[in-house]
């Protein structure tokens, strides 16, 4: 029978003692949440470079530790942390090559690569290969905002209310902005689904 | 409900959204609609099954993030040496308020009496004027007149 001392600890607890400089439990937080801040770094960076934001935005949010009130969960906490340090490596692009076009751009190069590396193969597996590279190409031509959720939402795996709090806005507008992304994808898919 | 859904109930489906209660229960039940949905959310399961294949090892960027944290004591340090200026900042704002408050009141702009504009003298001779008369009116009901209060000394009654 499990004791008290076997059930995982909250991210509550583990926060107080790594406030007090226990770096384990800090490592613990990390361990616990390290997957879902790159899979959002990933959205805004690509896979070249979401595992550097997402071990800047972790040392990040441990500096500021003292600062987390608790209002949120510390997984929202992260999470925007993690999206605002990817905003400024996004800006600070921009202002070395004011030509690039921004939000996870690469990200969607980088994934039209991988999918065109491939191979032929069984006539079946082509189609779904098409359709996910016609939709990525979709996604690309969505709002800005749009896409942002969309990816939020389906690819880091996000909760609408988790979304909300990490962007800032209401539920509400996550929704109607996801429901709009899902619609205008669907409109552009077609039969290539 | 027997119509299938539309495109828009179908794309609120897709997202995860809330599906008005007709809607939400023809869902469960049509294989067709269920179907609609099916299609773009394996579509997209696909699309996320791709990026998962780039993930990092776990251990190892776990790892590197510890290893890139300062020492505790640099952090301590580091915040306390960011707040002792803090009660200085403070001091200086509330000194800086004062000054301005003081210096920029009202009441504080000065006026010079020798270079006042008002004819104080004329109003001296006004006053005196005024005062002069003995026909203030309404004082004539109080003040009896020297010559009543003569005769109450002299006869004893008003």
């Amino acid at each position: 029978m499990p004791t008290r001392a076997d059930l995982p600890e909250t991210d509550d607890a583990l926060l107080i003692r790594a406030r007090n400089g226990d770096r384990e439990s800090f490592g613990e937080l990390v361990a616990r949440h390290q997957r879902r801040v790159w899979r959002v770094c990933r959205q805004y960076l690509g896979p070249a470079d979401a595992e550097a934001a997402a071990q800047d935005a972790l040392v990040k949010a441990y500096l500021s530790l003292r600062s987390f009130d608790g209002r949120s969960a510390f997984t929202t906490w992260v999470t925007r942390i993690a999206i605002n340090t990817c905003l400024d490596e996004l800006r600070r692009r921009r202002r070395e090559a004011p030509s690039a076009n921004g939000f996870a751009d690469r990200a969607d190069e980088d994934q039209l690569a991988a999918l065109s590396d491939g191979g032929p193969g069984p006539e079946d597996r082509s189609i779904q290969r098409q359709a996910v590279a016609r939709l990525a190409v979709l996604e690309q031509e969505l709002p800005g905002r749009q896409r942002e959720i969309f990816r939020l939402r389906f690819y880091a795996e996000l909760e609408l209310e988790e979304i909300a709090a990490a962007l800032g806005v209401h539920v509400g507008t996550v929704k109607t902005q996801l429901h709009r992304a899902v619609h205008r994808l669907r409109e552009g898919l077609g039969d290539v689904r | 409900m027997n119509s299938h859904l539309d495109e828009r109930e179908i794309s609120a489906a897709v997202a995860g959204l809330s599906l008005a209660d007709g809607s939400g229960e023809h869902l469960e039940s049509c294989l067709e609609c269920r179907r609609r949905v099916a299609d773009l959310a394996l579509l997209i399961g696909r699309c996320r099954a791709e990026q998962a294949t780039g993930e990092p090892d776990w251990q190892a960027a776990r790892a590197a993030v510890l290893a890139r944290l300062p020492a505790v004591e640099d952090v301590r340090f580091e915040a306390r040496r960011l707040r002792w200026w803090r009660p200085l900042v403070a001091a200086a704002a509330v000194i800086v308020a004062a000054a301005a408050v003081v210096l920029l009141a009202p009441d504080r702009v000065a006026v010079d009496p020798t270079e006042s504009g008002i004819p104080v003298e004329e109003i001296l001779a006004e006053v005196d004027a005024v005062l002069g008369d003995d026909s203030i009116p309404g004082f004539e009901l109080i003040d009896p007149g020297l010559e009543t209060l003569s005769g109450v000394v002299a006869n004893g009654s008003s």
